[in-house]
């Protein structure tokens, strides 16, 4: 019976593992950050009574709440923003000329244009725009009404496509 | 679906209006579509990253394999064992003859070594009587 509730749960979090990452990557930026803090979210699910952990109604949605209140708790943490200034400088000072070129790949723009915006405006435009949750589930994992989602994400949309677009403008 | 229909959908997309339906057909027609109009061409680098983001994995670490002992690591194991038991020794046996007039010498040396160390140790065990001595006093003098 627990064998099979293990499984279970081991069969889902494959599932959502990925889902996880990507965005605790968005939130954190940092993609070493985001490894420790999927671990961390998974073993938290795993260690939380079989019962509870049944009584979701779904489990995908729960996980993406832990993971987002989690790396939120760890931007607070000033532990957090010694270890990303660091990591900005190391990737200023390793940025040779072929990473210089790399980055001028437009979908590179993209990624680093998302990655500057706000962390709210980052999550919904992950949640949305690559993970394609439905507003309700949005508003869930966010804890804020639909409209305020729709609103945001109208926001954010316009804000990229702006500033993609000038960028593209430039000639880059 | 014809451009008219993609610039509609357009700005249902950005007043945060559209279905994931919708927005599925938005990201199919920027990414498949050739000869895009100018204007529209950063939107497939938009869409195009929206899609290749979601294929991001999280990164299985490179685990280690743990080190399984297998029988023939043990038979490797004993063989060498046995050949430096011999190798170790084999040339004892062949300078022993070589050798043994040193050894004789060393012998000697030691043997008049221990007896001199073995008066000298008796002298001073002579003086130990007077530690006897000492302790009936004391004996004495604690009753």
């Amino acid at each position: 019976m627990q064998l099979t509730a293990d499984k279970q749960f081991l069969d889902q979090i494959q599932r959502i593992r990925d889902k996880i990452f990507r965005v605790t990557k968005r939130i954190l930026i940092s993609k070493e950050e985001a490894e420790d803090a999927t671990q961390d979210v998974i073993v938290k699910l795993w260690q939380m009574d079989i019962e509870k952990r049944k009584s979701f109604k779904s489990l995908e949605a729960y996980s993406m709440t832990m993971a987002k209140n989690y790396c939120l708790d760890r931007l607070k943490s000033k532990q957090a923003q010694v270890s990303s200034i660091n990591e900005h400088l190391y990737s200023k000072k390793s940025s040779s000329l072929q990473k210089q070129i790399e980055v001028v790949n437009d979908l590179d723009w993209v990624a680093k244009l998302i990655d500057r915006l706000p962390e709210k405006e980052r999550m919904i435009i992950q949640l949305r725009e690559i993970e394609q949750y439905e507003f309700d589930q949005i508003s869930k994992i966010l804890g804020i009404p639909e409209v305020t989602v729709r609103v945001y994400l109208s926001r954010v949309r316009k804000e990229i496509k702006k500033q993609f677009f000038e960028i593209q403008a430039h000639g880059t | 679906m014809g451009p008219k229909h993609i610039s509609e959908l357009l700005k249902k997309y950005e007043a945060g209006e559209t279905s994931l339906q919708e927005e599925a057909r938005l990201r199919n027609y920027f990414t498949n579509t050739k000869n895009l109009p100018p204007a529209w061409e950063p939107f497939a680098s938009l869409f195009g990253y929206y899609s290749i983001a979601k294929t991001e994995a999280f990164p299985q670490k490179q685990l280690q394999k743990p080190f399984v002992f297998q029988s023939w690591m043990a038979a490797a194991a004993m063989i060498a064992i046995i050949v430096t038991i011999f190798l170790g020794t084999k040339p004892e046996k062949t300078n022993s003859k070589v050798n043994q007039a040193s050894v004789n010498l060393a012998f000697e040396q030691f043997q008049s070594n221990i007896k001199l160390l073995s008066t000298h140790l008796n002298r001073g065990t002579q003086q130990l009587v007077y530690l006897d001595y000492w302790n009936e006093t004391t004996q004495k003098l604690i009753k």
